[in-house]
């Protein structure tokens, strides 16, 4: 019914917000949103019918946006953001879920205004602007090298596998479900970056410090390889450890104990 | 002969398409079809064992918690871990109020449209006029009591945040038990959302179903299967066993459940093979397969199609609904369920242990294997792990969906949804509500079912498309 009645809509002025991936593989039937007059309706149909006509196009998740945990390796159904489908721009609002505040705003926003400035990985600065680690009520704990050492404790989920060094989101702050305690590091857990368009291949093993790289169709891992080159999140982690230490906001002996820390870490599991 | 189309059927979460045949006003065949496929297992595959309660809950929005519950479960058979008491009652108050959230919004979101004229305008609204047998005052009653549901399937997700961190895709729940033991004070706002919710479903949801069994009782008679249930139990203990015992009711007769004993068909599924056993099986995609319909295999319990969920666990257990087998049997069993699970939850909270651990450290042998199961929202959720050299070799999932949505199997016979279709009367062919109230009470959900299916070789296979 709600398809059947679609066409006549789409007259109107309208936003189309795109949830999940789109699959491309086997031409794009292995989504199929519904079946409109005795035909299937595939998910890349809908997004570009839709698309074309839409005064905005907002991707609502990390999958519509870069496609996220179902585009991941090794991408069985050759599964595609919503900007790689469509030849105009995506306004990109990932988390994983995405936060309904984030959503809300966004559209707000697109209601009153004619565009919103958006970053490079083309999500409104005004949502993503920061990192989670420069806003995380732990970031004092970080700086005086106060670890935990697994989920569960209360130190600084750094060492945990935290990815919020590289994820850009508001999470400390705005919390989730408008709970005090509603964000991963308010449950004793690390952040896994859900909101990164290298979520999650390059941000995973979730707990772990040091990330799968690929090489050649593998996934290894720097521990399993015993080598001493960066992963993504290291090297960026180690960026910014260096802009820390540089502006001085973290002293040398929190930073000896952090290195220690960190180098324990690395040939610890 | 009538051919009658229902797409998509939910409306809201996930797509399926349900197709029935009708002689004269009865329907004489069903077909549920999933035309949607993601390949998880695939992506499972090589990543480390701790990533897989967070990635699986990613299967689905609505029932994301037992996912992960699932997936520690085998985690921890196969690393022969033992979650202390906290663990486990944290585990439940995390699912638990999961569940509310889920049979509230099932039944105010989703349901609710099938027997209530919508307000004008309403975007769930089917396009249906007819049969709509509620007074103006009930009807009006409805509408006011559709936005405190949708306040309070909130509200159970808030409940939850406090101690998962977020919801859906909570980070509470982890190999071993849970990350966190909630102080004192985010003891006292769970208490009192619980309380909240648990008098919202005693005075608003369940009487509301009573009054849906006043105006509708010929759906006490509607929708029924053949009363195959399982069930893996829902609720673990921390003394052993279950809240809601698992089970198995095949042929009129009540036994425990062999795992052994459940095979998948691929008969009707758009895969070769033959299918088999959980854990060995190996799978490929195959579209041209001759009178396939569907991404969904057929999983079957010493051979029968079996029915889970709410009315499943109520047969098995306490038989508190007494209304059989029918539409309102299952909503009338799912609101039932809610109540005593909001009962449960408080009894819970009063159980922890502060002080003591709410997590068993342990660390996973670089080769084991171990299933893990419970019983979800809709029905049974079957993990299967199996790692080597540290990392997962193969991950298989059997989700709810995948026993009630199933299609036929080798030997013809239906899946739970398709028989309960089947002999259903329809008033009015141009305006077949009927068939949508049958469909819901199932609670159907397709986001998981789009990855049910085990395609170790399938990625290499170059599928035929449907024309």
């Amino acid at each position: 019914m709600a398809l059947i009645s679609l066409p006549e809509r789409l007259r109107e002025d309208f936003i189309l917000v795109v949830e999940g991936t789109v699959p491309t593989a086997f031409g794009g039937h292995t989504a199929v949103v519904g079946r409109i007059h005795g035909r299937d309706l595939t998910a890349l149909e809908a997004v570009r019918w839709l698309g074309a006509r839409a005064r905005h196009v907002v991707a609502a998740g990390t999958c519509a946006a870069y496609g996220g945990p179902y585009a991941a390796w090794p991408n069985p159904t050759g599964s595609l953001p919503v900007s790689a489908v469509l030849d105009r721009p995506v306004i990109k609002v990932p988390g994983c879920p995405v936060n309904p505040g984030w959503i809300l705003e966004t559209l707000r926003r697109l209601g009153r205004e004619d565009a919103v400035a958006v970053d490079g990985a083309g999500r409104p600065l005004f949502l993503y602007g920061t990192t989670v680690h420069s806003l995380c009520e732990r970031l004092p704990l970080f700086e005086r090298a106060e670890f935990a050492r697994g989920p569960g404790e209360p130190g600084c989920m750094y060492l945990v596998g935290c990815k919020g060094p590289v994820t850009r989101a508001d999470c400390p702050r705005r919390r989730w479900n408008d709970q005090q305690s509603g964000w991963p590091v308010g449950a004793d857990s690390p952040c896994i970056g859900c909101t990164a368009p290298e979520f999650p291949d390059h941000l995973s093993p979730f707990f772990r410090h040091q990330t799968d790289i690929y090489i050649s169709g593998c996934r290894v891992n720097l521990h399993e390889l015993e080598i001493g080159v960066g992963s993504f999140t290291l090297l960026t982690i180690a960026a910014h450890l260096a802009g820390r230490i540089i502006t001085g906001r973290i002293k040398i002996p929190a930073l000896q104990k952090l290195t220690k820390a960190i180098a324990s870490a690395l040939t610890r599991r | 002969m009538h051919k009658i189309t229902i797409s998509p059927v939910t409306r809201a979460n996930g797509v399926g398409t349900v197709t029935v045949m009708v002689q004269g006003n009865r329907v004489v065949q069903a077909r549920s079809e999933t035309a949607i496929f993601r390949g998880f297992e695939i992506i499972l595959k090589g990543r480390d064992p701790w990533d897989a309660p967070y990635f699986t809950q990613r299967i689905c929005g609505i029932c994301s918690s037992f996912h992960a519950l699932a997936s520690c479960h085998a985690i921890e058979a196969a690393a022969k871990a033992k979650v202390p008491p906290n663990g486990i009652l944290l585990r439940n108050v995390i699912t638990g109020v999961d569940l509310l959230q889920n049979h509230i919004r099932h039944f105010y979101l989703l349901a609710l449209w099938d027997w209530v004229t919508p307000p004008r305008g309403h975007p769930f609204a089917g396009g249906y006029t007819r049969d709509f047998r509620l007074s103006g005052a009930h009807t009006a009653m409805f509408h006011e009591h559709y936005w405190l549901g949708v306040d309070h399937a909130r509200l159970a997700h808030e409940a939850l945040a406090l101690v998962g961190g977020k919801a859906p895709h909570n980070h509470g729940i982890i190999p071993g038990g849970v990350s966190m033991f909630p102080n004192d004070e985010v003891l006292r706002t769970l208490e009192e959302r619980i309380g909240r919710l648990k008098s919202f479903i005693e005075e608003v949801y369940l009487p509301d179903v009573l009054t849906l069994k006043r105006f509708y009782p010929d759906y006490l008679h509607v929708g029924r299967t053949s009363e195959n249930y399982l069930s893996f139990g829902l609720f673990p203990r921390p003394d052993g066993g279950w809240h809601f015992p698992p089970g198995a009711i095949v042929a009129a007769k009540k036994e425990a459940v062999d795992f052994r004993a459940i095979r998948e068909s691929v008969a009707f599924s758009w895969f070769s093979g033959e299918g088999g056993k959980i854990g060995v099986e190996d799978t490929v995609p195959d579209m041209s397969r001759p009178g396939a319909y569907s991404f969904v295999k057929a999983p079957r319990y010493k051979g029968f199609a079996c029915e889970g969920g709410p009315l499943a666990r109520d047969a098995l257990g306490t038989r508190e609904a007494k209304e059989g087998n029918s539409v309102l049997a299952r909503h009338e069993a799912r609101a039932r369920e809610a109540l005593r699970t909001a009962q449960l939850l408080k009894h819970w909270l009063g159980e922890l242990r502060p002080g003591e651990p709410a997590r068993d450290h342990f660390v996973i042998p670089r080769s084991c294997r171990g299933m893990g199961v419970t019983d979800a929202m809709r029905g049974t959720l079957l993990h299967y792990i199996d790692i080597k050299g540290g990392r997962i070799r193969r991950y298989q999932i059997v989700t709810p969906t995948a026993w009630n949505l199933s299609p036929r199997d080798d030997s013809g016979q239906p899946g739970p949804l398709e028989e309960a279709l089947a002999g259903t009367e329809i008033g009015d062919l141009e305006q077949p509500i009927e068939i949508g109230r049958v469909i819901r009470s199932f609670d159907p959900c397709y986001s998981c079912s789009a990855h049910v299916l085990q395609l170790d070789r399938g990625t290499k296979t170059v599928m035929e498309v449907r024309a």
